[in-house]
């Protein structure tokens, strides 16, 4: 009965509720359209960062909360902090504090086999093994990285030498940002101490550092991996200052061939294993979806977009330091840092149409208190209760949340979803956003929508039948 | 022995005004099933604040009111309101109908708040209409019809549900002469052929006229009987 009265009351003041739903709509248009753009990044977006991790997305070896489909029992592990892989570096906690994983080896090294089976997923375009091993370079730790002659990393290269080494001697490049140690001049050469390298029975790696050999290398030339753009105030009120910030790493780049001899040599000829795997997908703009269904598709590595890596270590200041701009500005969490690309404003802004169309909603129960105090004075007088008139103004909420939240989608979502499909995601991944993000839409609809509904609602139908039929 | 439907003991309602004003005072009454009760006074005399402590639309200082021998005192305000549902009718001076609804919405209404089946509660409805010589008018909104059918619309309402007592504020009191004997025919015709009890407050002498007991009430007391 007073479910019908709420349906009546919505047909009745069609006008006022259209204006409701019509704002409930747009607000619901805007969050579909800021959730399902939030998926992804623009083309060029981290760019700097997915350069250095490998791929716009990175495969790690282990799987650190376990493989929720299989019955494991889980133990607390710890990553020992050797360079071996990025995860370490952007994860300290995984060190510091150890993490949840299956008794089966932690650091399984990856196989051509596993390479070749990412590479054949519909949405991964190309799969980059990402080699690295520990070492000192006059007793400084570092990581000795191997990087492809196509690498775009080769971009960043600052200083090299003019003239060809010869063959003799390795090259080398180091980062001209690393705060360790000073930098030895281009063209110098310098001892690289590397550790046996073996492999457990278990299969996962270890390193030997009382067993070493050492290796005579030459300064190829510097690099600088740029990070993220940090603004403070300046001095006195003045204008804000920026600060480029730069990957700060100790990390040694060899060529490809060269890396692998070294390898070779302190591993008695063990095949190159990878750290990690970086994947390269075919639409940015559906990363995150992307990086759901791989983790969905192989649930025994940890899979991790280069953004939301980079976003992590910003937020632990893990891979870059500044020279000029005060600390609380860059390791503080609370301080957003510039990329290049615009930022996402969507969120806030649908935020704000929400709020709007929740003060439309309180105000289409407002508008004419008049003759809806009178109309609930009567109902109360015929025996309604409190709750009978509550359920009407639920009812009248809860049916233009439903409508309106369900055209905004209804508008917004396909745009999405002929991306997704035309990108080739699997239907069960597609089903899945879609019933994810279209729950995330109608439950913030609904709560924005019956809050302030009910509001004015529950104040009314506290009156007396006297105060409000005498009025 | 009389059947007594409704009774007031000892009630008492007072406002404070700077200082207390008693609009009831220690009344008590005795209402009888079948019968037409008419409460008289001038303006400020208490009859309406009277009406709604029988109603159960206020309540009382001290005292009690009781229907069918449900004492009111215990009954929250949720008991209270289905206790409205299913044995009061009311009939105001400005009609009050759901503006919205149609005449027969309007009269079905108390009888879909007691989940009576939508083809019954309608049957009823018609019956009802027809009973108030409205059955042609049973599409009609509040605002198509006169005052006098918004007021034979509002009687329909509160016989719906088959009420013990209707209680009647003012039911003539905005109705034009013709309307008025009208209604006062509907409601003597109610009361001597369905022995519906009524409890009206009016100053209409017409309708006092054929009450079975006069309540002239002065400054909150009853003076009379």
């Amino acid at each position: 009965m007073f479910f019908r009265l709420g349906l009546v009351n919505i047909v009745r003041q069609l006008e006022r509720s259209a204006l409701a739903l019509l704002s409930l709509a747009i607000a619901a248009f805007s969050l579909t359209h800021s959730l399902a753009i939030s998926l992804g990044y623009p083309a060029q977006a981290f760019a700097n960062y997915r350069h250095y991790l490998g791929g716009d997305t990175v495969v790690y070896p282990t799987r650190i909360m376990g493989n929720p489909n299989q019955n494991q029992r889980l133990e607390l592990h710890r990553i020992p902090n050797d360079a071996f892989s990025t995860l370490t570096l952007i994860y300290p906690h995984l060190t510091r504090e150890g993490f949840l994983a299956p008794t089966t080896p932690i650091l399984r090294p990856f196989s051509p086999a596993d390479m070749q089976e990412l590479a054949t997923h519909p949405q991964v375009r190309a799969v980059d093994a990402l080699y690295r091993m520990p070492g000192w370079w006059q007793d400084n730790p570092a990581s000795l990285r191997a990087v492809p002659p196509d690498s775009k990393l080769w971009q960043y290269q600052t200083e090299q030498l003019s003239a060809p080494t010869a063959r003799a001697t390795i090259p080398v490049w180091l980062n001209s940002r690393q705060n360790t140690a000073p930098l030895p001049p281009v063209g110098s050469e310098l001892d690289l101490r590397l550790p046996r390298i073996g492999l457990t029975p278990a299969g996962s790696l270890q390193y030997d550092a009382n067993h070493t050999l050492v290796q005579r290398v030459v300064v190829a030339g510097y690099y600088e991996v740029p990070t993220r753009v940090v603004s403070w105030p300046g001095p006195d009120g003045g204008d804000f200052l920026t600060e480029q910030g730069y990957l700060d790493l100790n990390e040694v780049w060899l060529l490809e061939d060269d890396w692998q001899e070294l390898w070779r040599l302190t591993t008695d000829n063990l095949p190159p294993v990878a750290g990690s795997l970086g994947l390269q997908v075919t639409d940015m703009s559906i990363l995150e979806a992307i990086v759901g269904q791989l983790q969905i598709d192989y649930p025994e590595w940890t899979i991790i977009s280069a953004p939301n890596l980079a976003k992590q270590a910003e937020a632990e200041s893990a891979l870059d330091s500044f020279q000029r701009a005060p600390k609380e500005y860059w390791a503080g969490r609370s301080h957003k840092p510039q990329h290049a690309f615009p930022i996402d404003v969507s969120r806030t802004l649908a935020g704000l149409i929400y709020l709007n169309a929740g003060l439309l909603m309180a105000a289409r129960m407002l508008t004419g208190a008049a003759a809806r105090r009178k109309e609930i004075g009567i109902l109360k007088a015929l025996g309604a209760r409190r709750r009978d008139i509550l359920l009407m103004a639920l009812t009248e909420a809860v049916v233009l949340c439903l409508i309106g939240s369900t055209i905004g989608f209804a508008i917004a979502y396909p745009a999405a979803l002929f991306q997704q499909i035309s990108n080739g995601l699997a239907w069960g991944q597609i089903l899945r956003l879609l019933a994810k993000n279209y729950g995330i839409i109608l439950g913030q609809t609904l709560t924005i929508g019956v809050i302030f509904g009910l509001l004015p609602a529950w104040r009314l139908a506290k009156l007396t039948v006297n105060e409000v039929l005498r009025a | 022995m009389k059947d007594v439907i409704m009774e007031t003991v000892q009630l008492n309602k007072a406002f404070s005004l700077g200082e207390t004003i008693y609009a009831v005072n220690n009344v008590n009454i005795k209402i009888e099933r079948g019968s037409m009760n008419v409460i008289i006074g001038p303006s400020g005399s208490g009859k309406s604040t009277l009406l709604s402590l029988l109603g159960g639309l206020d309540r009382p200082m001290s005292g009690d009111v009781l229907l069918e021998g449900q004492s009111y005192r215990a009954l929250s305000e949720d008991q209270l309101a289905l206790l409205r549902r299913r044995k009061l009718g009311f009939v105001f001076q400005f009609f009050n109908l759901i503006p919205h609804l149609t005449a027969l919405e309007n009269v079905m209404l108390p009888l879909q708040f007691i989940n009576t089946p939508h083809k019954a509660a309608k049957r009823r409805g018609l019956e009802l209409l027809e009973r108030v010589g409205l059955a042609k008018r049973s599409r009609h909104l509040p605002l198509q019809l006169s005052g006098g059918e918004q007021q034979r619309v509002a009687i329909a309402r509160a016989l719906a549900n088959r009420p013990a007592v209707i209680l009647a504020d003012e039911p003539t009191g905005n109705l034009d002469t013709k309307t008025r004997d009208e209604i006062v025919a509907l409601f003597q015709e109610l009361n001597q052929q369905e022995k519906q009890t009524f409890v009206m407050v009016t100053h209409d002498p017409s309708l006092s006229k054929f009450a079975d007991q006069l309540i002239v009430m002065q400054d909150g007391c009853v003076v009379s009987p």
